[in-house]
């Protein structure tokens, strides 16, 4: 329950939300193909799909810290990735310029998860005949994320209530313990729902 | 007429060697409603786990290493054997499907059984791997979330649930199969006394075979018209409930007590 802020905003009503999943799916992918293919150094394009994204952004009526935030937390791997660009010759305007068109392929992803739900996705995937192995494993992952973060909060709210010292060594000590603890669980939990598949007809 | 299930010696050891279940046998007569109760790790769980075939049988010792040069010396120390049937036909890997048609299991955590993003999805995926038509998988879904008082829950996501929709849900997709028999692992563990007892209801409204493991004797009192003791993996009392639970010193032996429905004077 606590865990809802993960989708929280993906079943609000808005335009943008009431527009069908596969379109949205259709366009969202449509536009990072786009973005991909945009040449070096051609700015007005980006500009062009950034002012169009942040109009939808507007008009679904996503808080705009959210998507902040949202963009931020992938932004790490994006400039992990675009540093690269800065060894080469005339390295820092590509770097932008690769940041830029990453950060606009990450929005618009964000933008998706945010005005479809999952399960709706999810549907729109099976009914274009993606694989079902990769649907399932998707479904269950969208699932059990929920599960497993309350787990981990639970886990750490336990470990807190008897965290006495501020001893740094100590606390990496117990959260790798934690982090192993998390693993074990979760391969139990793994082998209990392949049970209750089976259960139900699965094989 | 042979029994609706009928557990024949059933010995079983986790895959490291400890003894889960040591000769077990009981049965359960087609429309009875029967109580599981024995201490935590009694075996009660990996019991119904075996009323699904779910865990690897007497068909499937190879893997038990340590037990073979026993096998000779004492049969009975050696991995699983014995049998488990469902309505006359016993459990083995050629008819593990039939067998988990018939036989519903609902799992302790809901958590565990709840694996589809949407109830509808969940409810609806017993009867699509049994192979029922789109339409009619539409119709039980629909029939079986009524049944569990749960209507119009179809498009709600498993993670905005409480403990006791959970539970219910789990038991629709249960329903939905349409089993014969219901198997029901801890059903009114960590439910509010309120949803402990629509649970109570709702499960006296099923017209099904039952087997029901729990600590919660009351429940097992309103329930059930006879109970089996398991402790340390075998069946040490069965009788009919109130007998059987009224026997303070037998309860106190299987770390079980005299409920407390049957403390007072007239019950009824």
């Amino acid at each position: 329950m606590e865990h809802d802020f993960l989708d929280r905003y993906s079943r609000m009503s808005s335009p943008v939300h009431r527009l069908p999943a596969s379109a949205k799916l259709v366009a969202a992918l449509a536009i990072v193909v786009f973005l991909t293919w945009v040449p070096r150094g051609e700015w007005v394009w980006l500009q062009g799909a950034a002012v169009f994204l942040l109009a939808l952004t507007g008009l679904a009526g996503l808080p705009w810290g959210f998507v902040i935030r949202r963009l931020l937390f992938a932004e790490l791997f994006v400039v992990g990735v675009a540093v690269m660009a800065l060894l080469q010759p005339d390295g820092l305007r590509l770097f932008l310029f690769l940041v830029a068109k990453s950060t606009l392929c990450l929005l618009t992803m964000v933008l998706l998860a945010n005005t479809t739900p999952f399960a709706e996705l999810l549907r729109v995937l099976k009914a274009a005949r993606v694989p079902a192995l990769l649907v399932t494993t998707l479904s269950l992952m969208y699932r059990y994320m929920f599960v497993l973060l309350d787990e981990s909060q639970r886990m750490r709210r336990a470990r807190l209530s008897r965290t006495f010292t501020a001893r740094q060594a100590r606390s990496w000590r117990t959260r790798a313990s934690v982090l192993g603890q998390l693993f074990i669980r979760s391969g139990e939990r793994a082998e209990r729902i392949y049970g209750a598949m089976c259960a139900r007809g699965w094989r | 007429m042979s029994a609706a299930i009928e557990v024949r010696d059933l010995h079983f050891r986790y895959g490291d060697g400890r003894p889960a279940l040591g000769g077990v046998s009981f049965s359960v007569a087609e429309g009875e409603c029967v109580g599981l109760i024995g201490p935590n790790g009694a075996g009660k769980s990996t019991l119904l786990l075996h009323l699904n075939g779910l865990l690897p049988h007497d068909h499937d010792h190879s893997h038990d290493g340590h037990a073979h040069h026993h096998a000779h010396v004492d049969h009975h120390h050696d991995g699983q054997h014995g049998s488990v049937s469902v309505g006359g036909v016993r459990i083995g890997p050629g008819n593990l499907h039939e067998i988990r048609r018939k036989v519903g299991l609902l799992f302790q955590d809901p958590n565990d059984q709840l694996f589809c993003p949407t109830v509808f999805e969940d409810v609806a995926f017993g009867p699509q791997q049994f192979g029922v038509g789109e339409e009619q998988v539409r119709e039980r879904v629909t029939r079986a979330l009524g049944r569990v008082g749960l209507g119009g829950f179809e498009e709600r996501a498993p993670h905005h649930l409480s403990i006791g929709e959970k539970r219910r849900v789990c038991l629709a997709g249960v329903l939905a199969c349409d089993p014969s028999i219901l198997v029901l692992d801890e059903p009114s563990s960590s439910l509010d006394p309120k949803g402990r007892r629509e649970l109570m209801a709702l499960l006296r409204e099923i017209p099904l075979t039952k087997l029901i493991a729990t600590h919660d004797l009351d429940f097992v009192v309103e329930l059930c018209t006879r109970v089996v003791v398991l402790d340390g993996g075998a069946v040490v009392a069965e009788g009919p409930t109130v007998e059987l639970l009224s026997d303070g010193e037998l309860m106190l032996r299987h770390s079980l007590e005299r409920p407390h429905v049957l403390e007072r004077p007239h019950p009824h």
